[in-house]
């Protein structure tokens, strides 16, 4: 059951970073939202500033970074403005929990792990360290780790246990949200899978939303009920997976999808993008994507291109009524599927093409 | 391996060291220019009696069998008699060693801690006005030779500004004459208004190393992605400040053996400069007078103090970081 | 098989690593009661390169490959086994063998961010090379013309006076790529080259390295982890376990139809842009075994999901039914019949093992 009050809300967020002689628009009016029980992959490549939110939701930017306008409302609540220690009591961990890039290295090597969540328990709640370490034998069970041995230290642990402690870990206050900043990038494919799996293992028994950040869209796929789609600071486009996937209206949507191989269909010729990221210096009242996008016009170039709601096509997303093993994959209206193209309708025909694309691969597998 | 494992094996391979430095040091003594046994002897005796110190020490025996007879000795604590006193070479150091430990031992141990609780704060402060010109002093108190700084010490408090301290010596004569006992002397104010001066010349110079060193430490530890991950959880600046210490604090350890051994080759300036009757003195006295079974006990003594000092440290490291102690585990599941 | 000589030949390539050797190990090991086994990076690796092949080397991390490199580079000594390059054994290279060798097998390394001397313009970077080689000749600045335009870096002219700081990622690669190929080499050992690369960028250095091959007749031995790309660049995969070659066949072979049960697992695992995928989950625990205390016999034992007794024997790599050119290393495969010193155990059947290897 999802309530229509979203879980966090993002509106129109601009963060900009001070350099000693230059500004950076990391992000650029961005606008996205996570509802209750739901995984939101925000999906994009280098320098897109996917980080850049992750950090600016929990308070967290390099002391250089702000936040320039915009809001932030979780249940309700407006927090960008909140400082760090308003932030601190009131939602940090308890709330909002974090799984950071490099997991295997946040846990601190003269630690054993279990101190780790004793010194969450005492900074966060009033629970004894009794209570702490049984909460925490617990979580150890949840990501299958054997529970003798929160008393280890992390060197001697594995990579792919260090990152199911970390999960542990941000799972320790019964947070709504966890933020995974690319949780599986430094992973070799069949531990991410594992850890995949352990993501999806801990919405079981709980309300449990994710912000999945992350440069790899088959992860997102697979694993996400929405997704957001960033280039150069600005929100491409906002849905459903099952939206997004059917009907991309953004052309860095179309292409990011095209560029990304899949293993099962390997003869299928790779698409470049031309250009760079941009490098974000100036302030984005244009769109980012206009200097690669091979159709863009003058018009793109004027003003910063508003997330428009993508009207519902005629006919039902193909594919939907299916799920996956994992979870609902029904697109059932929730998140309404957005779009800053501003040529979004004609878009729509070259969407068509590259979904014909689609069912003609998946026909010749069936 | 266990922690207690680790421990011993530190232990045996610091024993065999120090076995090994008297090997080196005792070929070295016995291969000096000059022939031991005529420096055995008083000057102006003639060949018949050299060649009777000879067969009474027994140098005329191979060196191997010589080193053994040294070693049963060296066991059960006789070092020989100084050519200079007259004494067992024991009898003579131990005041000369007890004045320097009790000197220089709290004076680098104080030095050390100050100086990296005072790194510690420039690398947290990282940044800051504070940071850039707090640095200064000590590089300046390290980097004047230690002799000289106590000169000024001593004109200071002394001598020509303010006449408070004692200018010399461990303790006036008059005291001297009071006490029965070396050690007696340690109970007394006037030696501790004699030990000021000394004492504050070591621990100013000893700043140096660990505050530079704990600083760049702890600036590096504060980069680090458990560093930010404290942060991001909430730890309070406390908890964070005192697990980037402990991190830094593993180089700082790392050198205090070098720092130890520095402060073996200060401390004899100092000594003399403060007529601090201590092993420093007494090596510069040994060395003029050849009187070498001293010098060979003070030699080894140094060596001990530095095996140890690295002995120390490895072990802290132990027990700091338990990445060397506790081996790694293969996984399970 | 072609009936010329490989390029490039590995046979039963070894490449040990001893352990701790403070003064009390060592006293250990002279007295004989060394406990301290080593470890066995490369164990018994055979590759043939051909010329104008492509071949991949995949396997997680741990696996070896990064030895395995290092060792072709040069920058190990093998400690078993044989390196033949071009007819050769380089066991029996001169100073000069091994200056040429390293001209004509260059190495594109994974980092494109620490790759090149930040010190140095582009062409500087070029013209290194060339220098150490004594291939300056009459026009150096034409040579690194050249091969910034096979490296697809235009207009060429333009790149010539930028540093490494004004470049983009994908830009760094080709400069890598440049400097390897302005030597005019036989061989590139590629060492994960478009892992730290923007997905939107990274098909085009993957064609590139494609043409590579094919308009100028290298070789390639390319080193990954990443099974989704190598099959636009590769003719062959050799999959790597724990320092062993497991499988071996042409990339359609082993993908199409992984016999191993570690090759099946790594390529289940690998996610797929599509929400409507059924692929499950991969069944496969836990993480390979320390490569310090290995057990005897087959290396993937302890995960394997069709362990038998027999692989307590190290499995030989054979060929397969139906492909010669696909072989791998398992005993589901074997033809256990006659084996000698078997331990009491009947013959395992022969043939293709257990999984149809068409369903995903």
């Amino acid at each position: 059951m999802t309530t229509d009050e979203p879980l966090l809300e993002v509106e129109g967020l601009d963060v900009e970073y001070e350099l000693t002689n230059d500004v950076i628009h990391a992000v650029s009016d961005a606008s996205f939202t996570i509802q209750e029980n739901r995984y939101l992959g925000l999906v994009g490549e280098s320098g897109c500033g996917k980080s850049t939110i992750a950090q600016s939701l929990i308070s967290a930017l390099d002391s250089n970074g702000e936040i320039a306008s915009g809001t932030i409302r979780f249940r309700g609540e407006e927090i960008q403005d909140l400082t760090e220690a308003e932030f601190k009591n009131e939602y940090l961990w308890n709330e909002i929990a974090f799984i950071p890039q490099s997991a295997m290295n946040s846990l601190d090597p003269l630690m054993k792990v279990s101190e780790q969540a004793t010194k969450i328990a005492k900074e966060h709640t009033d629970w004894s360290k009794e209570e702490a370490l049984d909460r925490f034998r617990e979580l150890f069970g949840v990501v299958g780790l054997p529970e003798s041995r929160i008393d280890d230290y992390p060197h001697q642990f594995s990579g792919g246990m260090k990152q199911r402690t970390i999960i542990a870990l941000a799972l320790f206050l019964k947070p709504s949200l966890i933020i995974a900043d690319e949780p599986t990038t430094a992973l070799d494919v069949i531990m991410q899978d594992q850890i995949l799996n352990y993501l999806q293992e801990i919405r079981r028994d709980r309300d449990l939303s994710m912000l999945m950040i992350t440069h790899d869209i088959s992860v997102v796929f697979e694993n996400c009920d929405d997704m957001a789609v960033m280039h150069g600071g600005q929100v491409a486009e906002t849905g459903s997976v099952v939206d997004i996937y059917t009907q991309p209206r953004h052309p860095y949507t179309i292409l990011l999808q095209r560029a990304f191989p899949d293993v099962r269909f390997r003869d299928r010729k790779l698409e470049t993008i031309e250009g760079e990221p941009p490098v974000l210096h100036e302030d984005m009242d244009f769109c980012s994507f206009a200097d690669r996008c091979p159709w863009a016009t003058p018009e793109c170039r004027q003003g910063s291109p508003p997330l428009e709601p993508v009207p519902e096509g005629a006919e039902t997303p193909r594919g939907g009524g299916e799920t996956a093993a994992d979870g609902t994959r029904v697109d059932d209206g929730v998140v309404t599927h957005r779009t800053s193209c501003i040529r979004q309708e004609e878009m729509a025909d070259l969407a068509d093409a590259h979904l014909d694309e689609i069912e003609a691969k998946r026909t010749l597998t069936e | 391996m266990s922690r207690l494992r680790y421990v011993a094996k530190r232990t045996v391979t610091s024993i065999l060291l120090v076995l090994a430095l008297t090997v080196v040091l005792f070929i070295f003594f016995r291969t000096l220019p000059g022939d031991y046994a005529t420096m055995l002897a008083q000057s102006g005796a003639s060949t018949e009696q050299v060649q009777l110190i000879r067969e009474k020490w027994g140098l005329n025996d191979p060196l191997h069998v010589q080193y053994l007879r040294w070693l049963g000795n060296a066991i059960v604590g006789d070092f020989g008699t100084s050519r200079g006193y007259g004494v067992p070479v024991t009898e003579l150091t131990i005041p000369y060693l007890l004045n320097s430990v009790i000197l220089a031992g709290p004076a680098i141990l104080t030095g050390y801690v100050l100086g990296s609780g005072y790194g510690a704060m420039l690398g947290n402060a990282f940044g800051s006005r504070f940071e850039k010109v707090g640095i200064l002093p000590p590089i300046l108190f390290g980097t004047i030779p230690s002799f000289f700084l106590g000169i000024i010490l001593l004109f200071l408090f002394a001598g020509g500004v303010l006449n408070v301290l004692p200018t010399e010596g461990a303790v006036s004569t008059d005291v001297v004459r009071q006490i029965n006992h070396h050690w007696e002397m340690y109970l007394t104010v006037n030696f501790w208004s004699h030990y000021l001066l000394p004492f504050a010349t070591i621990v100013l110079v000893q700043l140096y190393y660990p505050a530079t060193i704990m600083r760049s430490s702890i600036i590096e530890v504060a980069g680090e992605e458990f560093d930010e991950y404290h942060k991001i959880t909430g730890l309070s600046t406390f908890t964070r400040y005192t697990q980037r210490f402990k991190h830094a604090s593993l180089p700082v350890l790392t050198i205090l053996p070098i720092a130890l051994a520095r402060a073996i080759s200060g401390l004899v300036l100092i000594e003399v400069v403060f007529n601090w009757p201590g092993i420093g003195s007494l090596l510069v006295q040994s060395v003029l007078s050849r009187d070498v079974p001293v010098l060979q006990f003070i030699f080894l003594l140094v060596a001990i103090w530095i095996v140890a000092g690295n002995f120390i440290v490895d072990i802290l490291y132990g027990i700091i970081d338990p990445r060397l102690s506790i081996g790694e585990e293969a996984e399970s599941g | 098989m072609s009936s010329t000589q490989p390029i490039l030949e590995v046979r039963n390539l070894e490449k040990t690593f001893k352990q701790s050797t403070g003064i009390l190990d060592l006293a250990k090991e002279r007295l004989g009661l060394g406990d301290n086994p080593p470890i066995r990076a490369v164990d018994g690796v055979d590759l043939r390169l051909e010329q104008n092949q492509a071949q991949a080397v995949i396997g997680e991390s741990g696996c070896g490959k990064t030895t395995l490199l290092k060792t072709l580079m040069g920058l190990y000594s093998p400690t078993g086994g044989d390196v033949v390059f071009d007819g050769t054994n380089r066991d029996e290279f001169s100073k000069a063998d091994w200056k040429e060798f390293r001209r004509r097998v260059p190495i594109i390394f994974q980092d494109p961010f620490n790759s090149i001397n930040p010190t140095f313009t582009v062409r500087d970077a070029l013209l290194e090379p060339l220098g150490i080689h004594d291939m300056k000749g009459d026009d150096p600045e034409g040579k690194a013309i050249d091969a910034l335009e096979k490296a697809r870096l235009t207009p060429a002219e333009t790149y010539l006076d930028r540093r490494e700081s004004e470049l983009s990622g994908g830009e760094k690669q080709r400069v890598s790529i440049a400097r390897a190929l302005i030597l005019d080499p036989d061989v590139l050992l590629a060492d994960e080259p478009t892992s730290m690369i923007d997905v939107s960028t990274q098909a085009s250095l993957l064609n590139l390295l494609d043409d590579l091959v094919e308009e100028l007749g290298l070789s390639m031995l390319y080193v990954s982890h990443d099974l989704s790309t190598v099959s636009y660049v590769c003719d062959r995969i050799n999959v790597m376990y724990l320092g062993r070659v497991i499988e071996s066949g042409t990339t359609d072979a082993v993908l199409d139809n992984p016999k191993h049960p570690y090759t099946q697992a790594l390529i289940q695992a690998i996610p797929v842009p599509d929400p409507f995928s059924d692929r499950e989950p991969t069944d496969l625990r836990g993480t390979p075994s320390d490569p310090i205390n290995l057990p005897g016999g087959c290396r993937f034992k302890d995960r394997c999901p069709e362990r038998m007794d027999v692989c307590d024997r190290t499995p030989r790599s054979t060929e397969t039914e139906d492909d010669a050119e696909h072989t791998v290393a398992c005993h589901l495969y074997y033809d256990h019949e006659g084996a000698t010193g078997a331990d009491g155990h009947a013959t395992v059947r022969a043939g293709n093992g257990m999984h149809g290897g068409d369903d995903r």
